[in-house]
């Protein structure tokens, strides 16, 4: 391969892997913060957002740069647009991340007897998504990207759970605290859909085949080539 | 791609077709059990590393390698199902079916008119009058007649390199061709010839078959509908253009297009 092209194409990786940490640790931080309703440490991660998303427009002008000057072509081709997609899909990932923490001075105000929903649940299995989604474009692990698209079903099962305990709060009485916290929810699960979304990407850069919206072709596409 | 496995019946829309298609220099098998069908009215692209094959195997469409000593071939080689080694196959129609068209542009030295007439006269007497639309309308199918109709007595070795290469498409379409054999043809110019070439093989595209050998990755995904990739004498993969460049089903064809190897 051009050496310039294989610098380049190493340069995006570790250009990815920089938003991607940053991604995920301002996820841990924000659900850590939600924890603690620390607007302190949520509004520390509205702050690192933005950081995010100058990251996200340098990282997509690097790729710009890259299709413009090496036209690459097959899976050079492929890795680039991947780069391109997952770039996009973190910095959302990012922005829900801060809307989490945003939501943490709304929760003070309206403070609630018990947190309705099992959050701890539905955020552990969102990071383990996310650590996941990162991990399967670094090693190009397509099998682990399908273990990805698999949980999602898993954390909209809580989704919906969640939806329709607050159902039964609402017409109990209970304020905006619930509703507070199913917003939580919801950016919970937008992440997740969001780690199922990079790990689609992940696929196509593997094998070729654009799987999103259906998950039995990720399946046959790794039965086919495996 | 596995030679031997393909259906031995060309395909319907097939113009050239291949079975079996070997090409020795004396013992070096330089092209070796080729299967492969070029569809009529489109543009394939031949790829490959130097000495791969894909040069030789272009100029066995038009018997160019008679010319060359000790070079013979085994299996068939067919135009619209006909037989291009055929022991009675007329060499002299055959290369007025296939044009060619080579890596430098080789106009003859007389006037843009009697370069594009040529071929023409060759056939037998023509009246002057059928002869002015011939070589206007193959200098229109080139893509060059706006540049010269003011010049045409002009002698073609005062054209521009770009313009050289469109006169020779020119001669080569004037002899109504139903193939067009290109070599390279755009190596030897600048980029604003090429793109003129390139968009004359997209206007020509339809109307003739034609085989453009080219060592130019970007211009084989631009001109070709169609892209055969050969490496030793094989053919490694033949499809689509749009598929080999998105997703080649060879590792060594994502090599060899990704610039990992030749």
């Amino acid at each position: 391969m051009n050496s310039h092209l294989k610098h380049d194409l190493e340069k995006l990786k570790d250009g990815l892997m920089k938003v991607a940490t940053a991604v995920e640790e301002n996820m841990l931080k924000s659900v850590k913060a939600l924890g603690a309703l620390s607007t302190e440490l949520g509004s520390d991660v509205v702050t690192t957002d933005m950081e995010i998303d100058k990251m996200e427009v340098e990282m997509e002008e690097e790729c710009l740069k890259v299709l413009a000057l090496h036209q690459p072509v097959a899976s050079d081709l492929r890795f680039v647009i991947t780069v391109l997609k997952i770039n996009n899909e973190l910095e959302h990932i990012g922005d829900m991340a801060a809307n989490i923490a945003r939501r943490i001075s709304f929760l003070k105000k309206e403070p609630i007897s018990t947190i309705p929903f099992d959050l701890g649940d539905m955020t552990s299995k969102t990071i383990t998504m996310l650590k996941h989604a990162i991990d399967s474009f670094m090693s190009e692990n397509e099998y682990l990207a399908l273990e990805v698209c698999t949980a999602d079903e898993e954390v909209d099962s809580v989704m919906r759970e969640c939806f329709l305990k607050s159902e039964e709060l609402l017409k109990k009485g209970e304020g905006m605290g619930c509703v507070n916290y199913l917003l939580v929810c919801k950016s919970l699960e937008r992440i997740a859909d969001l780690c199922t979304n990079i790990a689609e990407d992940v696929i196509y850069m593997r094998h070729s085949v654009i799987v999103r919206h259906n998950l039995q072709a990720a399946i046959r596409a790794l039965k086919e080539d495996s | 791609m596995d030679n031997k496995t393909q259906d031995n019946t060309p395909q319907s829309n097939a113009v050239v077709s291949a079975r079996d298609f070997c090409v020795y220099y004396g013992t070096h098998k330089a092209v070796k059990n080729i299967n492969v069908d070029f569809a009529r009215g489109k543009v394939t692209a031949i790829i490959g590393p130097s000495g791969c094959g894909k040069s030789t195997f272009l100029r066995c469409i038009n018997r160019m390698n008679d010319l060359v000593d000790g070079c013979t071939t085994s299996g068939k080689l067919m135009l619209n199902g006909v037989d291009i080694y055929h022991k009675r196959l007329d060499v002299t129609e055959l290369r007025r079916r296939v044009g060619m068209v080579f890596q430098r542009p080789n106009p003859f030295p007389k006037s843009i008119y009697d370069n594009v007439a040529f071929g023409v006269r060759l056939k037998g007497r023509i009246a002057r009058s059928d002869l002015d639309e011939i070589v206007e309308k193959s200098l229109r199918g080139a893509a060059l007649w706006e540049e010269v109709k003011d010049r045409l007595s002009s002698s073609a070795l005062g054209l521009s390199g770009g313009q050289q290469q469109r006169l020779c498409i020119a001669r080569a379409l004037a002899i109504r061709p139903e193939v067009l054999l290109m070599d390279e043809p755009c190596s030897a110019l600048d980029p604003k010839s090429t793109a003129r070439i390139e968009d004359l093989i997209a206007e020509l595209s339809g109307k003739y078959t034609i085989a453009i050998v080219t060592h130019n990755m970007q211009q084989a995904s631009r001109v070709s509908d169609n892209t055969a990739f050969f490496y030793e004498g094989n053919l490694i993969e033949f499809g689509e253009t749009a598929k080999i460049f998105t997703n080649p089903k060879k590792q060594e064809t994502n090599d060899y297009i990704t610039g990992r190897f030749g």
